[in-house]
């Protein structure tokens, strides 16, 4: 039986056609499962062409609405943001319009869209993780696992929705699998990989704003590359992918929008440095700023009631252009217990990967406001229960496996494995990303999303410990370029 | 004999019962139809400036959209008065039902723009004129205000009998025509167009006045708006003080928060306001700045909180209102007019921002003991005087709030002051009027009368004692329970991956040699 399995289905195969069954159940079938707008859809949809069916009993946060309209007539919506995102609404649009209708969109073409990009990458990460020739027991071992962590629906629901998180699930997996195929050397197609990998990561960095530090860690990863390619037309690559990953990041960063960048910098003042200080007065007045200010302490940009309005000069001229980036950080180390406080505010929301604020269910399937999904979410449940809550731990496990594979990269050098560099310096990149990400977070939006913002993190961390069990199963952890040793 | 006594005494009650009761404690609403938003060309500034007047004058308004009016609805019983506002004369808007109940309705009729209808005409006792493309000047007590070029405009031709308000000149030479810009006849009256500030409002009051609610002339009442716990306090000392100086009344127009309210920063502002008491300045707490995706966040119960909040939060610092300002799309809905200024008799008007939440939505606005009509000092700017701007010539026949921005800068601040001292109008000044002003809320009930303020009925002293600064020590947050273990989890952790570390170094610096030899290739 279980040779029939062996020769029949591949590891990667076998899967793609769980994940396929387990997310296409979620995603597909009436009633369908996503995540409910939390108002961040507005952003998306109208550039798009997209635009709420009945605005008046529109379900914002509790229930998800299935059905869209689509713009008949000119859009006078401009972005507010640029987005690879918009790439893939556009392809669901197309689909939408070839098979089911030209004025209403369905969003399960939305989910299908991802679904086709995100089996993809289930197949090439399993791939990249087990061994292609053996077949053994342990490659299916590997494969269940990895249906386990990325089949989570806590994931997997955001594919029914607008928000941007997918293109970052997917682009993350793509990465991963696309370098570690390239340290194995085995398949023929070089190029193709290489082009995978660079579109990915520059999906991965233009997709939202605060995702345009990442590529500071994805250049770490992709210096890996030229230790191992170093025929003369590859060693052009590697810096070539670098710069234009820099040049991604900051175009990314650049083109943020004045209206967006106000709401991040508003709340990353109101919700982050003045948020842990008791009377934050004294150090508003020490950076420059009226002490008046630490009254906004705890609002959000949209605060219900608010005593000012934030689009008064009193905010967008005297308040905001007053400090940035350099500003916060300043702050943040000169105030090491407000650091730490938020850090650990952001540490403890790290693995809450579900999105509680918003319900998962259509009105029509008759559940509660904002209910739950509990189908197979067991990962992301255990994730959460157990997985440590300080950012000390996070700084510790990542200083950890930093040092751990600078060690192996230096053991695969001694050895001549020079593959090995691409293994080492994506961990050690993906172990910046992780520290990065908690930093950019609490210093460019405060405490506001952390969850959303984070997501990143628990991305980075499931994608590191798989390819870690992987290599202990196969035996070859401190030689991941070998084959297993026998 | 008998018989004549009777006819005479039936004569009197028939005139009695027969005469519309116009007095001020007629409730009746007025209904306003307006044909269109005209959203592109801003006429919602206009739909918002005609309901806060209307309002200014104690009045109670339902407005409606022409489309939607239903036959029989404006009737002698229900309906005090009704406005008819052509707001997007190019569609040429109209609905026969409404026509024919207008011709039928023997109360009060107004009307704003062009489409005059034949019944209409016969009531104001003229004929209907056309003027295209002139430049307008509006002449109002000896002062004139050059209007934006008109395209199109009605005119009542002929007429006699009737109260003007203000003239219109156009500018041909030779040829020039000079018109009325407000008619009124008996009860019904016209206005070309409407103008939300400058010269024309002071004309608008008038007409409306003398149509409804006939009052004492008021004298502007000076707001400083735009006062927000974040403001600059210091420009807003300033400014204050020169007023004083100058003798010159004001109002406030003031949020509150009502969280961290333990900051000294917290402590400057209400310090700020209490000086701007002492200084003969009146307070009006401004409702909160509404953000609401769905206006689902906004609640009775919330919004009742917030505002009581905010209030006892005041009179506790030993600021006391005497009012609330608000925008008037608060006045048009049920939850945020009905909970949100219940608390206030008096209350500022404020013209609507460009987008806003709606909670509730009303047709149906309340009427206050005292609205003003509030608009920007900066449009009586444009007005040049051809004598000069005497005391008298700028009062107005509803209440009517001029308000001028909180300086930001020293600049700003310089150009205030300017602009409040070269006005040169006669402030209103409630320390001198006998009127009470009551704000009723949570218990208490705030007084201001001649000059003094009450809460409860005991009379308030308002101290000018500056906060000082407290340098208190962080206080220890007590972690307990859950926060406990995980904080104690934590450290565990790390301690625990350090010792780790050290171990696999030292096995590391101890072996390494070993190690390596043992997977080198031979």
């Amino acid at each position: 039986m279980i040779e029939k399995l062996r020769r029949r289905v591949s590891p990667p195969l076998l899967a793609c056609l769980l994940a396929a069954a387990i997310v296409g159940y979620l995603l597909f079938l009436t009633p369908i499962n996503g995540y409910a707008d939390n108002g961040d859809f507005a952003r998306v949809i109208y550039i798009n062409g997209i635009y709420p069916l009945d605005p008046k009993n529109y379900q914002y946060t509790t229930y998800l609405t299935q059905h869209y309209g689509l713009f008949q007539y000119y859009n006078e919506h401009v972005a507010m943001l640029f987005s690879s995102q918009g790439l893939f609404v556009k392809m669901a649009i197309g689909l939408n319009k070839l098979f089911y209708s030209r004025t209403i969109f369905d969003l399960r073409f939305m989910g299908l869209v991802y679904y086709g990009f995100y089996l993809g990458g289930i197949y090439l990460l399993t791939l990249a993780l087990t061994d292609r020739t053996k077949r053994q027991l342990v490659d299916y071992v590997i494969a269940l696992l990895v249906v386990f962590v990325f089949a989570d629906s806590s994931l997997t629901l955001y594919f029914n929705s607008f928000f941007a998180e997918p293109v970052m699930i997917i682009a993350m997996m793509y990465i991963t699998a696309t370098l570690l195929l390239l340290m194995k050397k085995q398949f023929t197609r070089r190029w193709s990989l290489l082009v995978g990998y660079f579109l990915a990561a520059v999906a991965l960095i233009t997709v939202k704003q605060q995702n345009a530090p990442l590529a500071l860690s994805l250049v770490v990863v992709t210096v890996g590359l030229s230790f191992v390619y170093r025929d003369k037309l590859v060693r052009w690559v590697a810096p070539l992918i670098c710069l234009a990953l820099l040049g991604t990041g900051l175009a990314t960063y650049v083109m943020i929008t004045d209206q967006f960048s106000n709401i991040n910098s508003y709340q990353s003042m109101t919700r982050g440095v003045l948020l842990k200080e008791a009377d934050p007065g004294n150090s508003l007045e020490k950076g420059g700023l009226s002490r008046q200010y630490g009254l906004l302490k705890g609002d959000i940009y949209t605060q219900t009631y608010a005593a000012t309005s934030v689009k008064s000069k009193n905010i967008t001229a005297d308040f905001i252009p007053q400090y940035n980036f350099a500003w916060i950080l300043k702050y943040y180390l000169t105030h090491h217990q407000q650091f730490d406080e938020m850090l650990d505010v952001a540490a403890r929301d790290s693995y809450l990967v579900q999105i509680k604020a918003v319900g998962d269910f259509t009105k029509d399937s008759g559940a509660k406001p904002h209910q739950q999904v509990q189908y197979f979410t067991l990962f992301g449940a255990i994730m959460k229960a157990f997985f440590p809550k300080k950012f000390a731990f996070y700084l510790t496990l990542c200083v950890v496996l930093a040092i751990i594979y600078t060690i192996i990269f230096v053991i695969g050098i001694k050895s001549n494995e020079m593959a090995v560099a691409i293994k080492a310096f994506m961990m050690i990149g993906y172990a910046t990303m992780i520290i990065g990400t908690f930093i950019t977070a609490v210093v460019g939006d405060g405490d506001a999303d952390l969850a959303k913002h984070l997501l990143i993190v628990p991305l980075a961390l499931n994608l590191m410990f798989l390819q870690i069990i992987a290599d202990v199963l196969h035996h070859n952890f401190w030689h991941p370029a070998r084959e297993e040793q026998q | 004999m008998r018989k004549r006594w009777l006819s005479i005494w039936v004569a009197i009650v028939v005139s009695l019962l027969c005469q519309p009761v116009v007095h001020a404690a007629d409730q009746r609403p007025v209904l306003l139809v307006y044909d269109s938003a005209n959203v592109y060309y801003d006429g919602t500034k206009t739909i918002d400036s005609v309901q806060r007047m209307l309002t200014a004058d104690g009045l109670a308004v339902k407005t409606v959209r022409l489309a939607n009016y239903r036959q029989g609805e404006l009737n002698d019983a229900a309906y005090r008065g009704v406005v008819t506002l052509i707001n997007w004369p190019a569609a040429g808007l109209s609905n026969p039902r409404f026509n024919t109940d207008r011709a039928h309705f023997s109360g009060i009729k107004l009307h704003i723009g062009p489409n005059l209808q034949a019944d209409e005409l016969v009531d104001l006792h003229a004929k209907k004129g056309m003027l295209i493309r002139q430049q307008l000047t509006l002449t109002a007590h000896k002062i004139t205000e050059q209007l934006p070029y008109t395209d199109r405009m009605e005119y009542l031709a002929g007429g006699a009998q009737r109260d003007e308000y203000g003239q219109l000149n156009t500018q041909n030479v030779g040829q020039q025509k000079i018109l009325p810009y407000g008619v009124k006849v008996g009860q019904n009256a016209f206005l070309p167009f409407w103008r939300t500030n400058g010269l024309a409002v002071s004309c608008e009051a008038k007409l409306l006045a003398d149509l409804f609610n006939p009052q004492a002339e008021n004298r502007p009442l000076l707001v400083i708006n735009n006062v927000t716990p974040t403001s600059n306090l210091h420009y807003l000392n300033q400014l204050v003080t020169a007023l004083d100086s100058n003798n010159i009344p004001f109002a406030l127009s003031a949020t509150n928060v009502e969280t961290n309210t333990n900051q000294f920063a917290y402590q400057k502002y209400m310090y700020a306001l209490r000086l701007a008491e002492l200084k003969n300045g009146l307070v009006f707490m401004r409702v909160p700045y509404l953000y609401s995706y769905t206006g689902k966040e906004i609640t009775a119960a919330n919004l009742r909180a917030t505002m009581s909040e905010r209030l006892q939060l005041m009179v506790k610092s030993g600021v006391y209102p005497t009012g609330l300002a608000a925008p008037n799309h608060w006045n048009q809905d049920q939850v945020l007019g009905k909970v949100g200024l219940k608390a206030a008799t008096n209350v500022l008007l404020l013209p609507n921002p460009k987008t806003y939440p709606q909670v509730q939505r009303t047709k149906f606005s309340r009427s206050f003991d005292r609205a003003y009509y509030v608009m920007s000092l900066n449009g009586l700017a444009k007005a040049k005087t051809t004598v000069a701007l005497t005391k008298a010539a700028q009062s107005y026949a509803v209440p009517i709030a001029l308000n001028v921005k909180l300086p930001r800068t020293q600049a700003e601040l310089r150009q205030v002051k300017k602009s409040v001292l070269n006005a040169n109008l006669d402030w209103e000044n409630p320390a001198t009027e006998t009127k009470t002003r009551t704000m009723t809320f949570a218990k208490l009930k705030l007084t201001y009368h001649a000059g003094t303020y009450f809460v409860n009925g005991e009379p308030q002293n308002i101290s000018d004692a500056a906060p000082v600064p407290k340098h208190s020590a962080r206080s220890q947050a007590h972690e307990t329970g859950l926060n406990l273990i995980l904080f104690y989890q934590g450290k565990f952790l790390m301690a625990f991956i350090l010792v780790t570390l050290l171990g696999f170094g030292v096995l590391i610096y101890l072996g390494r040699k070993a190690y390596w030899a043992k997977f080198k290739r031979k």
